[in-house]
C-alpha cells in the first residue's frame, strides 16, 4: 500500500469548476426490487438557520454527485478526437455478446496503447494496474429551503426532487411505472492536478470548457451542463494536533490557504497546444 | 505509546470490511453505515457491479515505542485524504477531527484486558470425522439437503427436488424456513445463518441460479438423482458434495451472484463438525 503514500503533500494544485445544470441524473443502481432509481445517499446532517439570538436546528439528507470522473473523461477524450488524436476509449472489447460494436471509430481499445507509449488520456487516466493520475471530487449536495441555512462542513445546496415516469404501451395502456432522483442548480467540483504536468492540465482545462453532459439520459434532454468558470488554484492544507489537556487527547486544527495561479493557466494551454500540433 | 486519530468519514470508502489494516496501523470504521457503490461497464451495461461500502466514523490506531515516533506517525497519518477504492472517483474522502496520544499498559494495547480479535478461516474437510453421533448425523443430513427442496422461501436450488423415500426428511427439508418447534431444525437454522454470512460477500443479483463462474449448463435431473442415490449416508453426502463440480457452478442466493452453492455446503456442515468437536453444540 506504499503507492498511496504519494498523496501525501500539504500542498496540492487544484483545477475548480463551477458549473449549472437544469436537470441532472447522476444516479447510482437500483435497489433490488425497487422501481427508484436513487443518488448516493450519505448520511443527515444537522443546520442551523434562522436570523434572531436563537437559531433552530433542523435535519436534511446530503447526496454524492456521481460520475464527475466520467464526464471530465469524456469531453477530454472528444477534445482529443477533434484533433485527430487516436487515444484510449472506456471500453476493453471490440463487441458485446450479441455483436454490437462497443468502438467507436478514432479511438483504441482502453489501455491498448500501453505497451508502446501511452496516449494521453492512458497517462492522465489509467486503466487496470496504471493508477490515474487525477482525481475528481465535489462537495456533497442537498436541498434546503431556508435561505439563512448554515452548515458546518462544506455543502452544496441544490434542488434535489423525484421525477415520476410511467412507460405506456402504443394504446394506452401502463406497462410499468418507476422514478428518478434529479438535481438542479449551480454546483462546482474539483480536480486534483498536483501529479499533472503543464500539458496535461492544458488538456484538462480544454476538456472542461467543453463538457455538455453528466449523468443518465443526455438524448432525452437531461444531464446538460453548462460550464460557468474555472480557477487553477494552489491549495495548502495545514493540519495540527492541539493538545487541550494533559490527558494526551487532541483535536486537529486544520487551516486551508486557497492562492490563485493565472501564469500557470496560460503556459498549460500554450504547452497543450504545441503538444497537439506536434502529435496531430 | 498508543496513538488513535480519529475523523468523519466524508464519501464512502470501498472495501470490503470495516476492519482493516494499512499504513501499519489498525483501522475500523464504527457507527457504519453501509452504502453500495454502483459501476457499469462499457461491454456490461445492463448488470451494474455494486462495490460493498462504508459511511461512518473512522478511527486508526497505531502502537509504538517513543513519543518522537507517534508524532511522526501523526504527521504523515493527518496528510491522509481519502482510503480505499475509486479514490479518484471522490470516493473514500475523510476529514480528520481528534485523537489522543497515551502511554501503553505492558500486554501493547490501551487497556489491560482488551485483546486484539482475530479472525479465522473455516478449515474444510476432505470427509466427514468417524466418531459422529446419531443426532449430530441428523442435523448434517438436513444441513446438506436442505437446499434441495422447494421452500416457502424459494424453489429447490438445483431446480429437481431429489427423490427421496423418507418421509420425515423431505418435511424437514421443506419447513426449514418456517416456524417449527423442531430442534433439529433449530439447531440447524443457526449454522445456515452463520454460513451464508461468510459465503455471501458481494452483492450482484442474478436471473437465474447459475453464478458467474459458471459456462456449461447442468444435467439438473441427473444431479437431483444422484444426490438421493448416496442421501443415506452422512459420509456418503458429504463426499459427494465436496467432490461435486456441478455445485460449484450454481450460487447459494440470486442476490449474490458470486456465491457459490457447493462452498456453502461445506462451510455448514464443517461449522457443525468444529462446534461438535469442541462440544458446544
Ligand atoms: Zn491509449
Amino acid at each position: 500500500m506504499s503507492s498511496k503514500h504519494k498523496n501525501l503533500s500539504s500542498q496540492r494544485i487544484i483545477l475548480k469548476v463551477k458549473c449549472y445544470t437544469p436537470i441532472s441524473k447522476p444516479l447510482n443502481g437500483s435497489l433490488p426490487r425497487s422501481n427508484n432509481s436513487h443518488m448516493l445517499r450519505l448520511y443527515p446532517i444537522k443546520y442551523q438557520y434562522g436570523t434572531g439570538k436563537e437559531k433552530k436546528e433542523a435535519e436534511t439528507q446530503i447526496y454524492l454527485i456521481k460520475g464527475l470522473r466520467g464526464a471530465v473523461r469524456h469531453a477530454v477524450m472528444w477534445v482529443c478526437k477533434t484533433y485527430g488524436m487516436e487515444v484510449c476509449h472506456t471500453t476493453d472489447k471490440q463487441e458485446d455478446k450479441s455483436g454490437n460494436k462497443l468502438l467507436p471509430a478514432g479511438f483504441h481499445l482502453l489501455a491498448a496503447c500501453a505497451k508502446e507509449q501511452s496516449c494521453i488520456v492512458h497517462e492522465i487516466f489509467g486503466s487496470k494496474g496504471k493508477e490515474s493520475l487525477i482525481a475528481v471530487f465535489a462537495d456533497p449536495i442537498t436541498s434546503v429551503n431556508h435561505k439563512t441555512a448554515q452548515f458546518d462542513q462544506q455543502i452544496q445546496n441544490v434542488h434535489i426532487a423525484t421525477e415520476n415516469r410511467v412507460n405506456k404501451t402504443y394504446d394506452g395502456k401502463t406497462v410499468q411505472d418507476f422514478g428518478e432522483r434529479y438535481f438542479s442548480g449551480h454546483f462546482s467540483f474539483e480536480i486534483n492536478v498536483t501529479r499533472c504536468s503543464s500539458t496535461q492540465i492544458g488538456l484538462l482545462i480544454e476538456a472542461i470548457m467543453n463538457i455538455e453532459k453528466m449523468g443518465r439520459g443526455y438524448n432525452s434532454g437531461y444531464g446538460h451542463v453548462l460550464v460557468e468558470a474555472f480557477q487553477l488554484l494552489n491549495r495548502t492544507i495545514e493540519r495540527k494536533p492541539i493538545f487541550e489537556t494533559d490527558s494526551g487527547e487532541f483535536k486537529i486544527q486544520q487551516i486551508i490557504d486557497n492562492q490563485p495561479l493565472k501564469q500557470e493557466v496560460k503556459d498549460a494551454m500554450k504547452g497543450w497546444e504545441k503538444y497537439r500540433e506536434l502529435v496531430a | 505509546m498508543n496513538l488513535t486519530l480519529e475523523g468523519q468519514i466524508l464519501t464512502p470508502i470501498v472495501r470490503k470490511r470495516p476492519e482493516f489494516r494499512l499504513f501499519g496501523c489498525q483501522i475500523r470504521i464504527t457507527k457504519i453505515r453501509r452504502r453500495y457503490f454502483t459501476k457499469i461497464t462499457a461491454s456490461k451495461p445492463m448488470y451494474p457491479y455494486a462495490y460493498i461500502c462504508y459511511l461512518g466514523k473512522i478511527i486508526i490506531s497505531y502502537v509504538c515505542k517513543t513519543e518522537t515516533q507517534a508524532m511522526r506517525k501523526l504527521q504523515t497519518l493527518m496528510e491522509i485524504e481519502a482510503i480505499g477504492r475509486f479514490q479518484s472517483e471522490g470516493m473514500g474522502y475523510i476529514q480528520w477531527l481528534k485523537g489522543s496520544l497515551k502511554a501503553t499498559f505492558s500486554n501493547g494495547s490501551d487497556t489491560p484486558g482488551n485483546t486484539q480479535r482475530t479472525y479465522r478461516k473455516v478449515k474444510i474437510r476432505q470427509g466427514l470425522p468417524h466418531n459422529l453421533s446419531p443426532a449430530v448425523e441428523e442435523v448434517i443430513q438436513l444441513g446438506i439437503l436442505h437446499d434441495f427442496f422447494q421452500t416457502s422461501k424459494h424453489r429447490s436450488k438445483i431446480y429437481v427436488e431429489p427423490p427421496i423415500t423418507d418421509q420425515i426428511l423431505r418435511e424437514r427439508c421443506q419447513q426449514h424456513h418456517d416456524h417449527t418447534d423442531d430442534p433439529v431444525i433449530e439447531k440447524f437454522r443457526k449454522y445456515d445463518h452463520l454460513s451464508a454470512l461468510i459465503t455471501r460477500k458481494h452483492r450482484s443479483p442474478r436471473l437465474s441460479r447459475y453464478n458467474w463462474k459458471s459456462s456449461r449448463k447442468i444435467n439438473f435431473k441427473q444431479l437431483a438423482q444422484e444426490i438421493a442415490e448416496v442421501s443415506t449416508s452422512v459420509y456418503k453426502l458429504y463426499r459427494y458434495i465436496y467432490e461435486s463440480k456441478d455445485l460449484e457452478l450454481l450460487n447459494e442466493s440470486l442476490e449474490f451472484g458470486h456465491s457459490s452453492l457447493r462452498q456453502h455446503l461445506l462451510i455448514l456442515i464443517n461449522l457443525i463438525v468444529n462446534d461438535y468437536q469442541k462440544e458446544v453444540f
